[in-house]
């Protein structure tokens, strides 16, 4: 048998259920496609990065996405897209990745079902051919970035006591191998906390609400109040993005709303709808107090909904979802790690990342809360990236390039075509029980 | 052209129009006559909306097909389709949804089912279900939060759960 090829570059891919994030480890950041297939109104179809470049109408699209419910279902769709991100888009001045020369570091959502699973370590070997491959949930490799200390730095201090000091005190808390991340992805929001470098699968805790549940409750209320806007996925999502924020004083900021009409509400404030015409696709946007309307402008005013959208990540049971908000389900992970010790040390280590925290006012609402649901006397650290949807690739990219560490975690070609799939299920897979004692 | 059009009694919430006579829905609507919904229409209700409010697409019968595309572009690069395994063959043309792989794997199953979050220990809050302000008042029927008058007549109208003995 031929000696194996060694890898000669490592290829990082964070699979999100909306956007994949995918780059060399040795490029600065990574490029990010749509995860979805999409049709126009015009019944064009567009794959992946496709939408970017040559959809020109937003309006009425509609989405075919390889995920449900952040399982990875379909691979039907997702190896067409696969096949753009990975291989280029076919131009010859593309730099296309050449699977059998390169190793693999895939992320995944956390708690995935695990056929799933398998079936993607299925197609990465015997369809694409990867040299070396390592699977594991994103929330490793966000665990895998160096958290370092300008990621925890707040810009203000409301704490009397000042963070360097409270930092210094806890030095030993500081450790680099748990890390709790809180991934508040496109499906769900999901916690996972890694003890010592491992995934500890008992204490994962998974809200069912993600930027997809925020729009459609977002497009369900603008579509009930203002619009007929059911089929505008896009269009309410940018709405979405520009105009809501996490409230931190939520009864207040409803007087607010209660008290003033639409015209003087200080929390309101006027959308102009995109729209098509001759002249081509003019993207939405908040529409400043000195700009002049157009005369077939279309304003969508926004007032409480701008804050009661983003609130039911704190409260789920404003739309009845029986299940508890994010600085709760964060305890409920903790509650399920016996060992004291151990819990201070996840909550001195806590990272966000994911789209949904990108809400103005998430990080101090979350903050606050944590704070009220923890003990006094806990250290909590809580690290906020400057850009939560590549953190994780990022981390995935720190790895790549700590050779003789991937080498201990991944899975060769050679091996996998000796034992089949369930080699990948033993080295990257959740062990049957956890045996670790805490 | 504008891309959305103003609709006048915007009820989305997919309520099925009952197929009764005018007088009678007329007088079912009355709250003199209002009859409160079982717990279990009401959970039924409630577990539809969150469904919907999890769609992708909001016509959830969208079918996009994979574009063929010719002259190498996004599959040229790949491994020729003869030389596929059948294993890979079988899972590109699979059709399987989440519910099929969950029924099959009846383990893997439990063990997503075991990472959701449990319920709040706090008490759920009000809220008005049309304008969003503190809601209240229960509506009789359907168990749904509203503020005023105002928005229990727009409830009324739009949303609330069209039931008959």
């Amino acid at each position: 048998m031929a000696p194996q090829p060694q890898p000669t570059s490592v290829f990082v891919l964070d699979n999100g259920a909306s956007e994949i994030k995918a780059g060399l480890a040795s490029s600065p950041s990574p490029t990010i496609y749509p995860n979805a297939i999409t049709r126009s109104r015009d019944r064009r179809v567009f794959i992946a990065d496709e939408l970017y470049t040559q959809c020109k109408d937003f309006s009425g699209l509609v989405y075919r996405r390889p995920y449900e419910k952040g399982h990875l279902t379909n691979w039907e769709s997702e190896k067409v897209i696969w096949d753009r991100v990975i291989y280029g888009d076919g131009s010859s001045s593309s730099d296309g990745v050449r699977p059998e020369e390169t190793a693999f570091i895939l992320g995944e959502p956390s708690a995935q079902l695990p056929v799933c699973s398998a079936n993607t370590d299925q197609i990465v070997f015997e369809e694409y051919g990867f040299a070396t491959y390592f699977r594991c949930p994103s929330a490793f490799l966000v665990h895998e970035n160096d958290h370092n200390e300008a990621l925890y730095q707040t810009e203000e201090e409301t704490d009397a006591q000042p963070l360097a000091e409270s930092t210094k005190k806890n030095t030993k808390l500081l450790k680099s191998d748990t890390t709790l991340v809180i991934d508040s992805g496109y499906s769900a929001t999901v916690v996972t906390p890694i003890i010592e470098n491992k995934v500890y699968h008992a204490g994962i805790k998974r809200l069912n609400i993600g930027g997809k549940l925020l729009r459609n409750y977002l497009k369900e209320t603008i579509s009930y109040r203002h619009y007929n806007m059911m089929d505008e996925s896009y269009i309410v999502n940018e709405i979405k993005e520009h105009c809501c924020y996490v409230s931190t004083k939520f009864a207040a900021d409803l007087e607010i709303c209660k008290k003033f009409s639409l015209a003087k509400n200080p929390l309101a404030i006027e959308y102009v709808l995109p729209r098509a015409s001759a002249s081509g696709f003019r993207a939405g946007h908040v529409r400043t107090k000195s700009e002049a309307s157009e005369p077939d402008d279309q304003i969508l005013v926004l007032a409480n909904e701008r804050f009661s959208i983003p609130e039911v990540l704190f409260h789920p049971s404003d739309i009845d979802i029986a299940q508890a908000g994010v600085p709760e389900i964060i305890a409920q992970s903790l509650n399920t790690i016996p060992d004291r010790d151990v819990r201070n040390l996840l909550l001195a280590n806590t990272v966000f990342v994911g789209g949904s925290t990108k809400f103005e006012g998430f990080k101090e609402r979350v903050s606050s809360e944590l704070q009220a649901l923890t003990p006094d006397d806990a250290f909590l650290r809580l690290g906020f990236p400057d850009d939560p949807i590549t953190y994780a690739w990022q981390g995935g990219a720190r790895l790549g390039q700590q050779k003789a560490r991937l080498r201990s975690l991944q899975v060769t070609k050679k091996e996998y075509m000796e034992y089949g799939s369930n080699i990948c299920l033993q080295k990257f897979g959740r062990p049957a029980k956890d045996d670790r004692e805490l | 052209m504008p891309l959305v059009e103003i609709i006048a009694s915007g009820s989305t919430a997919g309520v099925k129009k009952a197929g009764v006579g005018r007088k009678r829905a007329v007088a079912a609507n009355h709250p003199a006559n209002a009859k409160p919904a079982d717990s279990a229409v009401v959970k039924r209700a409630i577990a539809r909306r969150i469904a919907d409010l999890e769609r992708e697409n909001y016509n959830d019968a969208v079918k996009i097909d994979i574009p063929k595309r010719q002259g190498g572009s996004s599959s040229g690069a790949g491994p020729s389709v003869s030389g596929r395994t059948p294993g890979v063959r079988k899972l590109l043309q699979s059709k399987k949804v989440l519910q099929n792989l969950v029924d099959e794997d009846e383990a893997g199953a439990s063990e997503v089912a075991a990472v959701m979050a449990g319920a709040s220990l706090y008490p759920a809050r009000k809220i008005c279900s049309v304008c969003g302000y503190w809601g209240p008042i229960t509506c009789v029927r359907c168990r749904a939060r509203y503020c005023s008058m105002a928005c229990e007549d727009t409830h009324r109208e739009t949303r609330c759960l069209k039931v008959y003995a």
